[in-house]
């Protein structure tokens, strides 16, 4: 069965960056749009209805975050974010704003592809419920709660469960602190970082992951945690 | 800063003693005190002609009555003594002209007597009285003149937004009200005063201050100066001194109380700007920051900017390679190479703007053929954009220019690439050279004329600011905006300048400025 091509719509106002993204993404496959404004942007995505959108912060007409607010109203396309500010604050407001994930400037195309593939992976898990998550040689079984890793079973709390089922779910994808805290402990405990930091530990523990090496749960200093996305 | 106000010590020092001779101040003491028997004379000479002229009316026992009245007059206005004497002088001149035997002084009767008797007790009483009244009076008035001045001065130092205009502010009150010298001086730190010059105080009057300063009390110098404390409750701020015209009369009481007042008036308006200055300063401070903070900002998006798209396309090159065509392999080496060189030329942009900052750009002047310069500017030009023209318009008569060749080359390459970049490639951008002696002695005049959008009249000074390009942080492409600012920091380094004007009809018009003969560096 031949599928279609899947659009990507970059806006970007540095020519030279969309030539190589355009070359990158269109060798392997992708459909390719190009804005170089966020005016521009927003009136392509209107037109031809992209999957993913690359988005710059730093564009001439508007903030990257505006249009970022206004494809947001639009819809729920995945937005991954390519920016030069490396600022953690600027990370997290991307990423609470809805961006899917933040690619720091410079970046390698076999990095991009990685990110853009786990982002739509994320993106298409999200849509159809799997009652059987699988990462890597982890599996989450959400209707019976249970947890293996490398073929080994692991037993957790209620918590330990709730935050690696939101992680795997969206696998691949950076997950702010406030995020998570929001989802899974309600809006009120939204700046309790240190719950969570002691939550993590312990689901780490357990999964025998070394946060110094992790092979799960990867750690965005200032920003959140990242299920590492195994599967090719 | 000590020693600049040394200056401003004279206006300090206000005194207005000085302005009325001693002599002069002296002879009006004297009259003022013969005043009240000059009244009393007068009075008493007034009854007298006044009894003459009623006399043939009035029986003798009511001449008396003029007399007296005379008297109480001289007791409410004069007070008790001048009042006793005019009693005095009053019976005298009575009994001289109208008493029996008449041009006598005899007391012959036990009238007589009585008539002495009730000219002396009515003195007396109503001159006790009256002088009480006055020194009441006086007292009221003085107390309302020194609130009216303690109005002033405290509606006066509100309005002093310094230190130094504080000064001489309460200098000039505290003059002005104790009719005395006056001195303000401030504390350095919280151990030492600052000393605008000596300012006319000796060694043991500083001593003085610096004791004042330390305990917090009124302290006195041998020779008249008196200090008062300036404090908050957390440290000294500094000292007030007076010094009366009267070297060894203390203070009063009620001036002591007086000046303290002012003082504390100038204790809160010191507060209050040194309040201001620490809230300016903080706001400088968070300012430099914002501007430190978008100034390497604004670097990292210039160098990191070409680096992705190096990396980008590198990346793209290695792990792709294979999949690639050979137009698109060959567009990822473009790529390469042309960020490589933008990045290059930001490279040279930083250190420029660096040399230029810190006034370390020293110019190595030559004699030089502007038509060399441009030659070099338009062959980089048709390097990066081979679709543009220039035309040039060089005057014949141009002579040699003593400049530094590499930067001015700089200079027309960046204005150059402006007008590249924003003009269109159908019309040529135009470049003239002229020297004029008549219109402008002695300097070359450069233009370059694009086809461009042009830039708005509000911000065709702005073009030259660097911080203008560095506020706009991200969000225009990475190196631009910074050219204009070098190229006004070259020119100027070589004596000359730029401005834009609206070109014709349409476009950016830039006009240099260049001395045909650079002063040499120092």
């Amino acid at each position: 069965m031949k599928t279609s091509p899947i659009r990507i719509l970059i806006i970007d106002d540095e020519a030279q960056i969309r030539r190589f993204l355009r070359i990158a993404l269109e060798t392997q496959g992708y459909e390719v749009t190009e804005a170089a404004s966020g005016r521009e942007g927003l009136s392509q995505f209107a037109q031809h209805s992209p999957q993913l959108v690359l988005l710059d912060l730093g564009l001439p007409d508007l903030d990257g975050k505006q249009v970022l607010q206004d494809l947001r109203a639009r819809s729920n396309v995945p937005v991954m974010i390519l920016s030069v500010r490396e600022d953690e604050a600027e990370k997290v407001a991307a990423l609470d704003a809805g961006a899917n994930d933040y690619v720091p400037k410079p970046f390698g195309a076999a990095e991009l592809s990685a990110r853009i593939r786990a982002v739509l992976r994320a993106h298409n898990g999200h849509q159809s419920s799997q009652p059987v998550l699988r990462c890597g040689d982890l599996t989450v079984d959400i209707s019976r709660r249970e947890v293996t890793a490398a073929g080994k079973p692991v037993k957790l709390s209620k918590k330990e469960f709730e935050i690696l089922h939101l992680l795997t779910h969206n696998a691949g994808r950076v997950l702010t602190h406030s995020y998570i805290l929001h989802t899974l402990w309600g809006p009120e405990h939204e700046h309790d970082t240190q719950y969570l930091r002691v939550y993590v530990g312990q689901l780490r523990a357990k999964l025998n992951d070394d946060p110094a090496k992790p092979h799960y749960i990867a750690n965005e200093p200032g920003v959140g945690y990242r299920m590492l996305d195994h599967a090719v | 800063m000590a020693v600049n106000r040394a200056d401003n010590i004279a206006a300090l020092l206000a005194n207005p003693e000085t302005a009325r001779p001693a002599a002069q101040h002296r002879a009006a003491s004297f009259l003022s005190w013969l005043w009240p028997y000059a009244v009393v004379i007068g009075t008493v000479g007034i009854s007298t002609a006044l009894s003459v002229f009623l006399d043939p009316w009035l029986s003798d026992g009511s001449l008396t009555l003029i007399y007296l009245t005379g008297v109480l007059i001289v007791a409410m206005r004069q007070g008790l003594w001048p009042s006793l004497l005019c009693s005095v002088l009053s019976y005298i001149a009575y009994s001289y002209s109208f008493s029996l035997p008449l041009h006598t002084f005899h007391i012959a009767s036990s009238q007589d007597w009585l008539d002495l008797g009730s000219f002396v007790v009515a003195a007396m009483i109503t001159g006790t009285l009256a002088s009480q009244v006055r020194s009441q009076l006086s007292v009221i008035r003085e107390t309302a003149r020194q609130n009216h001045q303690l109005y002033d001065f405290t509606r006066g130092i509100a309005s002093a937004i310094s230190r130094e205009k504080l000064a001489e502010l309460v200098s000039l009150h505290v003059s002005a009200t104790l009719n005395c010298k006056a001195m303000l001086l401030f504390a350095e730190g919280t151990e030492r005063l600052e000393m605008p010059g000596s300012g006319g105080l000796t060694a043991a009057d500083i001593e003085a201050a610096q004791r004042c300063l330390h305990s917090r009390e009124m302290a006195h110098s041998g020779n008249g100066w008196s200090f008062a404390p300036l404090a908050n409750p957390r440290q000294a701020l500094g000292v007030l001194g007076v010094r009366l015209p009267a070297a060894d009369t203390p203070l009063n009481q009620n001036l002591t109380h007086l000046l303290l007042a002012m003082r504390d008036q100038a204790v809160v308006a010191l507060e209050r700007i040194n309040l201001t200055a620490h809230m300016e300063q903080a706001q400088l401070l968070k300012e430099t920051e914002r501007l430190r903070e978008a100034l390497l900002s604004s670097v990292s998006h210039d160098l990191r900017t070409p680096l992705a798209s190096i990396i980008g396309a590198a990346t793209t090159l290695r792990d792709l390679g294979s999949e690639l065509r050979d137009s698109q392999r060959h567009d990822l080496l473009d790529t390469v190479i042309d960020e490589s060189s933008r990045l290059n030329r930001f490279v040279q942009n930083l250190l420029d703007m660096t040399r230029i900052g810190y006034g370390a750009l020293k110019p190595r002047l030559a004699w030089v053929d502007l038509r060399e310069i441009v030659g070099p500017a338009i062959r980089s030009l048709s390097n990066a954009y081979p679709e543009h023209r220039v035309t040039l318009d060089i005057s014949e008569a141009l002579p040699q220019v003593w400049t530094d060749a590499v930067l001015l080359e700089r200079v027309f390459f960046n204005l150059l690439d402006n007008a590249a970049k924003y003009g269109p490639a159908s019309q040529p951008i135009s470049l003239s050279i002229r020297a004029d002696a008549q219109q402008a002695p002695g300097q070359a005049i450069i233009t370059i004329q694009d086809h461009g959008p042009g830039i708005p009249p509000n911000q065709r000074e702005k073009v030259f600011d660097m911080f203008h390009r560095v506020q706009r942080g991200d969000t225009s492409p990475a190196g631009t905006g910074m050219g204009l600012a070098i190229c006004r920091g070259l020119m100027l380094a070589l004596g000359g300048n730029i401005v834009v004007q609206a070109g014709a009809p349409h476009g950016t018009r830039m006009i240099l400025t260049l001395p045909l003969a650079a002063a040499e560096p120092v």
